[in-house]
């Protein structure tokens, strides 16, 4: 449209096209513009005052849907997750090179065997990151970790863990308690062992065997390990006769996820009291 | 000048906001996968246009025209707010469904158009009226769109199976296409097809030129002979 269709159809420019109104003085302006703008945050401030125990009440309802499902997808967790003091479940998905969250992905949506499989979020383990024997072949980039809190206070972290067996891929929920350090369960979760041998890992009474143990020594080196007789020590927990290999695997599966190239970076800054 | 009946016909079809001025068609590519979500954004964005309109209509002559679109936007997004923060608390799983989309009405140019374009010209009522129009038109394309999708997509209206699908024993196979954002490009496009021939078979009324935008008057050059 020319300048000139414009001024014929609108009148004078001086004037406003719309209401015919003459431009209007700067402290007007700023007047009416101030009271609207205040009139507006009266309004917004108001309704989220007055809806804010709503909101609350869905998003608590929300985490305990959550939490609810986590229960329900390790049959295993159920009575620890009941018995203890937690309130709320946070379910976060960590960089495992650098031990931070990773904010804006969706957790819920995270399939941890989609990324083992995806070129571009794993990769393979080779010599250069230690015995390929005691490791599983590939690992994500990341993890998606379940923390428990009880009033904002970290009380439980429900990590994925997964290795090579004897004969095939564990996977396996390792639960540990607020000092990041004692193992209040692992729960098998997934095995394809020789059935009676091997899968007996999966024996109540062989993985309540793990809880109580200790991930670190004193100089806070990973020194869990299954071991042949166990000597009742906080580091060692005692195999399966008959069962050598797989009770290897799972060990190495374990001291694998609680090394640097596992979950180390994370559970260092946790128990440091910084997470990134 | 319009009848107020026309007033809120005109929006219906003829100047349909979404198929005719193309305007909000962000939100109605992103919401109508189901018709329960569909339903709930025609809902905020009919209060949203109805209250700001008026608001807007019942300030014009106290707006500064140096500043009003800052002003009009001030409004329209306390209204956003304040609508968001109700779906929230009473409608929490369908606001989770749609996300952000309920905030984004906000650059919806729908609502600032109307404001801009009418609101600000005309007095109370008829701003409503107007903004009852184009509520009711562009709940329309999205119902349309809506309907279409969910039922061919997933077999249901409004989480209701309709069509039993073959994973259930029945004998209908969901076109997952329709689930996807670009099926609505094409459900969009083909109504805007649809109302283009229609408005060519009618007799070709000019469209009045107080209640429109920039791009009804770029059709105005268009149809004019």
């Amino acid at each position: 449209m020319s300048e000139r269709h414009m001024t014929d159809r609108l009148g004078s420019p001086e004037h406003s096209h719309l209401t015919g109104r003459p431009p209007d003085g700067v402290v007007r302006n700023v007047i009416a513009t101030a009271t609207v703008a205040g009139l507006c945050a009266l309004l917004v401030a108001t309704a989220a005052v007055l809806l804010q125990p709503r909101h609350a009440a869905h998003l608590q309802a929300a985490r305990q849907a959550s939490m609810a499902r986590l229960i329900e997808s390790i049959p295993q967790l159920q009575s620890i997750v009941l018995s203890s003091t937690a309130d709320s479940l946070q379910s976060r998905i960590v960089e495992l090179d650098t031990g931070c969250f990773v904010a804006g992905m969706d957790a819920d949506a995270f399939d941890a065997r989609k990324a083992l499989e995806e070129p571009s979020q794993s990769r393979e383990l080779s010599a250069a990151d230690g015995d390929v024997t005691m490791m599983p072949s590939r690992r994500a980039h990341f993890a998606k970790v379940d923390l428990l809190y009880d009033r904002e206070r970290l009380q439980m972290a429900i990590l994925p863990v997964s290795g090579p067996g004897y004969q095939s891929t564990l996977h396996a929920w390792l639960v540990l308690a607020a000092d990041l350090n004692t193992i209040v369960a692992l729960a098998i979760s997934e095995q394809g062992e020789t059935p009676g041998i091997g899968s007996r890992i999966e024996n109540p009474q062989w993985q309540q065997s793990w809880s109580g143990k200790q991930i670190l020594d004193e100089n806070d080196q990973v020194a869990i390990r299954v071991v042949r007789n166990a000597d009742g020590s906080p580091n060692q927990v005692d195999g399966i006769s008959g069962a050598t290999r797989t009770s290897q695997g799972v060990s190495n599966m374990v001291r694998f996820w609680m090394s640097d190239l596992g979950f180390g970076p994370l559970l260092q800054h946790l128990r440091r009291g910084d997470p990134c | 000048m319009k009848s107020p009946a026309s007033l809120m016909r005109a929006p219906l079809r003829r100047n349909n906001p979404v198929t005719v001025q193309v305007l909000g068609i962000c939100s109605a590519l992103a919401v109508t996968t189901s018709l329960t979500t569909a339903l709930t954004m025609c809902a905020a964005l009919s209060v949203v246009l109805c209250a700001a309109s008026t608001i807007i209509s019942a300030l014009r002559h106290h707006i500064p025209n140096s500043t009003r679109l800052i002003i009009q936007i001030t409004i329209i997004a306390s209204l956003v707010i304040v609508v968001d923060l109700l779906l929230k608390a009473y409608v929490y799983d369908i606001s989770v469904r749609l996300s952000v989309f309920v905030s984004l009405i906000v650059t919806n140019c729908l609502v600032l158009g109307r404001a801009e374009a009418f609101a600000m010209k005309q007095p109370v009522g008829r701003s409503l009226l107007d903004a009852m129009g184009n509520s009711a038109g562009y709940s329309l394309v999205l119902i349309i769109v809506a309907s279409i999708r969910e039922l061919g997509g997933s077999g249901s209206l409004m989480g209701y199976a309709i069509l039993p699908l073959a994973s259930e024993g029945g004998w209908f196979e969901p076109l997952s296409f329709l689930l996807k954002a670009p099926s609505a490009f094409f459900i969009i496009g083909l109504l805007v097809w649809l109302g283009h021939r229609r408005d060519d078979a009618d007799s070709v009324e000019l469209p009045d030129h107080d209640s429109h935008l920039v791009i009804t008057q770029a059709q105005e050059g268009r149809q004019r002979p």
